[in-house]
């Protein structure tokens, strides 16, 4: 019996699914107690428990289809979802209500009967896929003009994903695509080149009316977030100066699970969905948050063993480019909301509520623990390699 | 190369970790400490201050005159009054989950169900009130009109402080408020809406404090002033601005004019506030307020009332005349005892009549007419002309001059008063008799005599204590107090283009000319005869302010001896002017009348306005005042009056004399020796001073002398109560 779940699951896909299942219950943990205090159901508690049933279903699911199969329908996949961007940016111009509501403004849900889906959460999932069918096979990214197959791949989606407007979505898919492009072996002048590129282009698109004053009020209170100006603290950078009170306020060991006050009151915004880090660091204090980190960090460390470890290229990016995704949230997350990155609506991988986010990262899992399973297969050079070349 | 490329992924993974790791210790174990306290403050509401009471006004025998007072309000919220969208839904939300009834309601029948309570509500509040619709509605859409004005200039100072954002993304806190819609409501009413109207979520009842005026302080409306909204100027300037619990606030009432003003450094007292937590409705901090301080005037509610109603019926009895004033002055203390003006308002309604008020262009009942409008003085400033002689020592008082009725033999110009009524001259007087009779030649010639520049020196300094040129006189101190107008060299070569003369002299002697004064400084004026010292007059009682004393070196007391003995044989002997108006058996009266020339007052314009936008385009109405025009063509408050002409003044000319009647003058104390009260009466074209003005001073001293308080017993009366220590103007703390 052992052996045969052993088979199933090696020890490297239990550690990365058990490990995301912990984060998971973390969350879940201070939503409901947060949910109790207010003496309400725990309707968001109930929810997030029902999501992630559903997550795993899906982690089940990969496994039964294999990965390499998923691979070939990756191209669909990436056309469908572009319909359905390309559906959230047409309901801006024309009323789609009630199958694509706006909610503050935004536009980023469809919505089927109870069904909610939040489209750019699964692009990302179908992103990566795209992406690694696209580069299994080539080796012309290794020339700079080899390059723009790449990023037209990964512009298309992130410009119709800033019209929604999600910024931090669509930003998060440009660390993938140059984490996924370096591990496949492009030059890295070519990649610095263009890190350097768009850096350059930075301001501009800082003064463009791309971006909203929000946006810029965010990135104007993270540089003033320890000035005395009342005005910073309690317009643009209330949501940083209350997270970094609630965070703090946790010290070495937290504050436990009854300290309920502050939660209570609503003084922290959006506490259980791009904030839930500091609800965490206010009730397990820093050792709590280092625990968090180093989960992450066991999750991209196993994830990227099991990329070195499969020879199948299309396994090896998908494997690369999971790891990046999920390090790329996790890090911006927490950076936001400690104050160390502007504010970008991103949810914190496996942790914070929302049904379309923890379903697509637990399906980005399902495909790392499928990598895992499959035994490599010897019979070719390994991918990747380009020894004569290298400099 | 591939697994070296990931080691290098994952060394970054690791670089990041300990980043975050390293701000996280930062924050939670080094500044730890100050964060967990940061969140303590957190959990305590936002602070809520506790309103002082206003300190009264109260008379000088304590009676209190206007006074805050605890009241009820009923507010409304502002969602409601405005019909907020979002708040409508919000509602709707609330009742579906406290009313089985609608939990299953869809979103539009809620909204339409709270749209029907709101109206239900306005229904129920005109029956329970008796407030009229319209007139809630008004109301209503005040309240909304200032807050959505505030949003809007939240709006444009974020925009030039570099916030660009969309207004309606820019909220204040009064749109999560009630706001009052019925104030100061009775305790009936206001059992009647707890019944009616406790469980809806749009109204509340509000404990609150509001300014009563006493039903018999309407006689003392313009003394005791108004309250309003505290300027933008005033929160800058404020002298306490650096005690965060007594300085204004936006919205913070204070005085905009009378003693309300005056004394507002008295009567504003000092917030107190309450920090409550968050949690349970525990008291983390609680400072009581510290009430304004009550103020004590120098005037005599029952004398001004019967003052006021003297000034009314010798108003009724001029058909020409606007209104009047009378000002009692205490000749020793030189407290004022009584500062009246009518025609008079109702402070209470004020807000409600202002309009009406503001354009009764003829009456101008706003008008504060003992301190705030000057005067022709006319021929009572002949004693003070006559000083100015004495004291520079240019006529010998013995001396006696022919009047034949006329100055220049053949001119038609300066004729004693005596010509225009068919009536020989003086004869041969001396300077007292000219007191006495009023006579024009004699002082036409002492005018020439001493000559404007020193008349007026002169006038300046025993009207208003001003030794110096540069020297500020100094009033009782209200906002509304007028210098009048002694003109100066500077003032000739200004405004006339000329220097002073010999015509000005003449003029200026008997009180005529540019020289204009108010009521209040002719009644000082006589107080200062009655004395032969100036002092500046005083409202509140013991305001601790300096109050010099000023003597005339130049005037000898035989000197003022005589111009006594002249104003008393104006009274008591035949053929003084006052003799027949304003004599009083039980009471030696000293005083003097006057008749002076004046224009009449412009009653309604024609007012030309440049509508905006509309090049050349030009729009006019008659008018009484500027604002009713602005109102009347709805324009707003800063457009530009291109034009006016008069239409209409009043009074209309006499036809036979074909001028205005005069203003008549009474000024005069009591009794001859040992002076104890001074006083000075105006009615405004009221014709001769003697004939208008002298039977109701008459009546003035009549009321002194049957009043209780012993005003003119020999032995003296009883003088303002004694007040607190703590009275002080200066000082920043009351």
């Amino acid at each position: 019996m052992i052996a045969a779940v052993a088979r199933i699951f090696p020890p490297l896909g239990w550690i990365v699914l058990l490990t995301a299942m912990a984060l998971t219950a973390l969350g879940l943990i201070g939503v409901y107690v947060s949910e109790a205090a207010a003496e309400g159901p725990a309707t968001q508690t109930i929810r997030q428990l029902g999501y992630l049933g559903l997550g795993l279903f899906g982690v089940l699911a990969i496994q039964v289809f294999g990965y390499r199969r998923i691979g070939g329908w990756a191209y669909p996949l990436f056309g469908l979802i572009l319909v359905l961007l390309i559906l959230l940016v047409v309901a801006r111009k024309i009323p789609l209500s009630p199958i694509v509501p706006a909610r503050r403004n935004t536009y980023r849900w469809i919505v089927f009967g109870p069904i909610n889906i939040q489209v750019s959460e699964y692009t990302k999932v179908v992103y990566i896929l795209a992406l690694a069918a696209y580069l299994r096979f080539r080796t012309n990214y290794r020339s700079l003009r080899g390059l723009l197959g790449p990023f037209l791949l990964t512009l298309v989606p992130v410009g119709l994903i800033l019209k929604e407007p999600d910024l931090g979505t669509s930003l998060l898919l440009l660390p993938t695509l140059f984490v996924m492009l370096y591990a496949a072996g492009a030059k890295l002048r070519h990649l610095f080149l263009i890190l350097a590129l768009g850096l350059a282009a930075a301001p501009i698109f800082y003064f463009s009316p791309l971006m909203n004053p929000y946006q810029r009020d965010r990135i104007t209170s993270l540089f003033k977030q320890d000035d005395d100006d009342d005005r910073w603290r309690l317009a643009a950078g209330y949501q940083l100066n209350q997270s970094k009170i609630a965070l703090g306020s946790g010290q070495a060991l937290g504050r436990g699970l009854d300290q309920g006050d502050f939660f209570k009151h609503d003084l922290l915004p959006e506490e259980h969905n791009d904030f839930i880090f500091a609800v965490i660091g206010h009730q397990w204090g820093f050792i709590g948050c280092l625990a968090v980190i180093l989960a992450y960090l066991i999750i991209v460390a196993a994830g990227l063993t099991i990329a070195t470890m499969t020879v199948d290229p299309l396994g090896r990016l998908l494997a690369v480019g999971v790891c990046a995704l999920i390090l790329a949230q996790a890090m911006i997350n927490i950076g936001m909301t400690i104050g160390l990155m502007p504010i970008t609506g991103m949810t914190l991988p496996f942790v914070s509520m929302g049904g379309s986010a923890l379903v697509a990262n637990y399906l980005c899992i399902g495909l790392l623990v499928d990598v895992a399973r499959r035994r490599p297969i010897e019979i070719a050079r390994k991918p990747f390699e380009f020894a004569a070349e290298t400099t | 190369m591939f697994e070296r490329r990931l080691k290098f992924v994952l060394g970054l993974a690791i670089v990041c970790s300990a980043a975050l790791s390293w701000r996280l210790y930062q924050l939670q174990i080094v500044h730890g400490a100050e964060f967990a306290e940061k969140a303590e403050d957190a959990l305590i509401a936002p602070r809520q201050f506790l309103p002082p009471l206003r300190g009264s006004i109260n008379d000088r025998f304590g009676r209190i005159l206007v006074s805050d007072e605890p009241a009820h309000d009923v507010s409304v919220h502002y969602g409601a009054l405005s019909m907020d969208e979002s708040y409508l839904l919000r509602v709707g939300d609330y009742l579906r989950q406290k009313e089985p009834r609608w939990a299953k309601a869809g979103r539009r029948e809620l909204r339409a169900e709270v749209t029907n309570r709101i109206a239900a509500m306005w229904m129920a509040l005109e029956r329970i009130s008796g407030t009229p619709l319209p007139q809630l509605r008004r109301r209503r859409d005040a309240i909304c009109q200032s807050i959505e004005n505030l949003r809007r200039h939240l709006w444009t100072v974020r925009r030039e402080n570099g916030y660009d954002e969309p207004l309606d993304k820019v909220h204040l806190k009064e749109e999560e408020a009630d706001h009052p819609i019925l104030r100061n409501i009775s305790p009936r009413v206001r059992t009647r809406i707890e019944l009616e109207l406790a469980r809806s979520p749009f109204v509340r009842i509000e404990p609150s404090v509001r300014r009563v005026w006493r039903e018999q302080s309407r006689s003392l409306c313009h003394v005791l002033g108004r309250l309003g909204q505290v300027t933008p100027d005033e929160i800058r300037n404020d002298p306490r601005r650096s005690d965060p619990l007594a300085r204004y606030r936006p919205g913070d009432l204070a005085g905009v004019c009378g003693v309300e003003r005056l004394a507002e450094p008295m009567l504003r007292g000092k917030r107190g506030y309450e920090d409550l937590r968050l949690d349970k409705k525990t008291i983390e901090d609680r400072r009581p307020p510290i009430d304004g301080l009550d103020v004590q005037l120098t005037i005599d509610l029952d004398l001004q009332q019967r003052i006021a109603q003297i000034l009314a019926d010798a108003v009724a009895r001029q058909s020409a005349s606007t209104g009047a004033s009378c000002v009692v002055i205490d000749v020793r203390t030189r407290e004022i005892l009584a500062l009246v003006s009518v025609p008079t308002y109702d402070p209470a309604t004020l807000q409600d009549d202002y309009a009406a008020l503001r354009d009764d262009s003829r009456y101008t009942p706003l008008l504060f007419r003992a301190v705030g409008n000057e005067y022709q003085p006319g021929s009572i400033l002949k004693p003070a002309s006559l000083l100015a002689a004495l004291a520079n020592d240019l006529i010998d008082p013995m001396q006696r001059i022919h009047c034949d009725g006329q100055f220049i033999p053949g001119s038609k110009k300066w004729h004693c008063w005596t010509f225009w009524r068919g009536m020989p001259g003086h004869g041969d007087i001396n300077a007292e008799e000219a007191i006495q009779h009023s006579c024009n030649v004699f002082f036409y010639g002492l005018g020439q005599k001493v000559g404007a520049d020193r008349l007026t020196r002169f006038y300046r300094k025993i009207l208003d204590g001003c030794e110096t040129e540069a020297a500020v006189r100094q009033g009782t101190g209200l906002i509304e107090e007028r210098a009048g107008l002694l003109p100066t060299r500077e003032w000739m070569a200004e405004n006339r283009h000329r220097d002073f003369n010999q015509a000005d002299g003449r003029n200026y002697a008997i009180g005529q000319g540019e020289i204009q004064i108010t009521p209040l400084q002719a009644a000082n004026l006589f107080a200062t005869i009655a004395a032969g010292v100036y002092q500046p007059p005083t409202l509140i009682a013991n305001d601790g302010r300096d109050r010099p004393v000023i003597s005339f070196p130049g005037v000898t007391d035989e000197d003022w001896r005589m111009v006594r003995r002249g104003l008393f044989r104006c009274v008591n002997e035949e053929g003084g002017t006052a003799f027949k108006y304003a004599r009083l058996d039980r009471l030696a009266v000293c005083g003097k009348t006057g008749s002076a020339q004046c224009v009449p007052r412009v009653t309604q314009w024609r007012f030309s306005f440049q509508r905006d936008g509309e090049e050349g385009k030009e729009v006019s109405i008659v008018a009484p005042t500027i604002e009713a025009a602005r109102e009347r063509l709805d324009l707003n408050a800063d457009s530009k009056c291109t034009h006016r002409e008069i239409v209409d003044r009043w009074p209309p000319l006499d036809p036979v004399k074909k001028e205005v009647p005069t203003h008549a003058w009474f000024a005069g104390f009591a009794p001859y020796e040992h002076p104890q009260i001074a006083i000075a009466v105006l009615i405004e074209y009221g014709g001769g001073g003697g004939a208008a003005a002298g039977p109701a001073a008459q009546a003035v001293f009549q009321a002194l002398l049957e009043s209780p308080r012993g005003y003119l017993s020999p032995t003296g009366y009883a003088s303002a109560a004694p007040v607190d220590d703590r009275f002080h103007f200066k000082g920043d703390e009351p």
